[in-house]
């Protein structure tokens, strides 16, 4: 075993579910143990236990795990159990990191502009600020709960659209036939319209896809009176520029915050009394 | 015991695997040595297997120092429904590979595409 099998079984079974966490880490820890054993590679198990982790997310309680060897109650009820790193949290922040950076990518880009290779660099960074954190979202949704798996690849097929427009946004093509403000309008209130979707959420939850709205029409203002500085460097109106676009996508994230501290609200008010279920599990 | 909503190739080698096993619970590392699967793929294949009450996983006992290794075995009702399993995929591989491929069907040699099987093309 190396140092890097066990980092990367260490991470894997961070990424598992708190219940499991015990019972992957010794029989995994085992596994690498035995590699050299049988012939196999550690790091191919190491990464092997990492992918398990990190896509097979269903935590329903496996009747030898945590108990007494060999017992052997059939397991019919599937619940998640919540993971202290939350994965689709990561991935979120991860988009955003890369539309962060994409958007500093495209400053510098335009101060080096018009050099034969700009536009192939533009096509990267496009790829950066919009496909990266497209694809990002999707295994968000991929991972998130509460909705069917029909919603959930339902919502992955609208990201893809709304990625694409993104993407001839920030390349110029979509500016060529809607304005911008209405472009990204549209990519942050869609946003948030498919995380709720993939979640299955209801009723006024559904109102905090106004929030990102809202926040770009401040936005908005805000660009306007950084452009009216007609001294202001072009450099600084450019990082202005972007940062402020930047903001409504933050705003979509505390609106998906706040759809889940809404929900979970309105979920224990309307069953007060029922917190666990007859075998003393929670039931939520 | 639930009834495996998908059966996949990995899964009937695990399965044969653990049907093979004839010295009792299997520990995990052996079955992926065997059906030469990646772990990625076996180790999700066991949870799932376990969850839906096929296997039952437990500790090894062996005096050994260091983590335990973790063995499985079939439950009562999980043998029986891995041995129809297998038995039915055994039968729809005889039944095509009895079957006569679409070159020799062709009057071609098998395995040759566009090669006559022995009859003489004549003018």
């Amino acid at each position: 075993m190396t140092g890097l099998d066990r980092r990367l079984v260490d991470a894997a079974v961070s990424l598992s579910p708190a219940a499991h966490r015990d019972t992957r880490r010794e029989q995994w820890l085992a596994d690498l143990d035995g590699a050299d054993e049988l012939g196999l590679s550690s790091l191919r198990l190491g990464m092997g236990a990492f992918t398990t982790a990190l896509f097979h997310h269903r935590a329903t309680h496996r009747s030898t795990w945590e108990d007494s060897p060999m017992t052997t109650v059939p397991v019919t009820g599937h619940h998640r159990v919540p993971h202290t790193l939350r994965t689709e949290s990561v991935l979120i922040a991860l988009a955003f990191l890369s539309m962060f950076v994409g958007a500093l990518l495209l400053i510098l880009l335009g101060r080096y502009g018009g050099t034969p290779l700009s536009r192939t660099f533009y096509l990267a960074v496009d790829g950066v600020i919009a496909g990266i954190p497209g694809l990002l979202f999707m295994g968000a949704l991929g991972l998130s709960e509460g909705g069917t798996r029909r919603r959930r690849s339902l919502a992955m097929g609208m990201t893809v659209l709304l990625t694409v427009l993104f993407g001839s946004y920030v390349v110029g093509f979509g500016r060529m036939f809607a304005p911008d403000w209405l472009i990204i309008g549209v990519v942050v209130a869609g946003s948030v319209f498919v995380w709720l979707f993939a979640r299955g959420h209801r009723g006024r939850v559904w109102l905090v896809t106004l929030l990102p709205v809202l926040v770009l029409c401040a936005a908005r203002s805000a660009q306007e009176f950084a452009f009216s500085d007609l001294n202001a460097p072009a450099a600084v109106l450019a990082f202005t520029y972007w940062m402020l676009n930047l903001v409504p996508f933050g705003a979509c994230a505390v609106a998906a915050l706040l759809a889940g501290r809404i929900s979970s609200r309105s979920r224990t008010a309307a069953a007060p009394v029922s917190l666990t279920g007859r075998s003393g599990e929670p039931t939520s | 015991m639930e009834p495996l909503q998908r059966v996949t190739a990995p899964t009937l080698d695990v399965l044969e695997c653990l049907l093979g096993s004839t010295e009792g619970p299997v520990w995990g590392l052996v079955i992926i040595k065997e059906t030469g699967r990646p772990s990625g793929t076996v180790y999700p294949l066991l949870e799932r297997l376990e969850r839906q009450g096929w296997i039952v996983g437990s500790w090894e006992e062996a005096e050994r120092s260091g983590p335990r290794r973790r063995l499985y075995e079939f439950t009562a009702d999980g043998r029986v429904a891995a041995m129809e399993l297998v038995a039915g995929a055994a039968e729809r591989r005889a039944t095509a590979a009895a079957r006569p491929s679409r070159s020799a069907r062709a009057g071609g040699t098998p395995g040759v595409p566009g090669a006559p099987s022995g009859r003489t093309a004549t003018p």
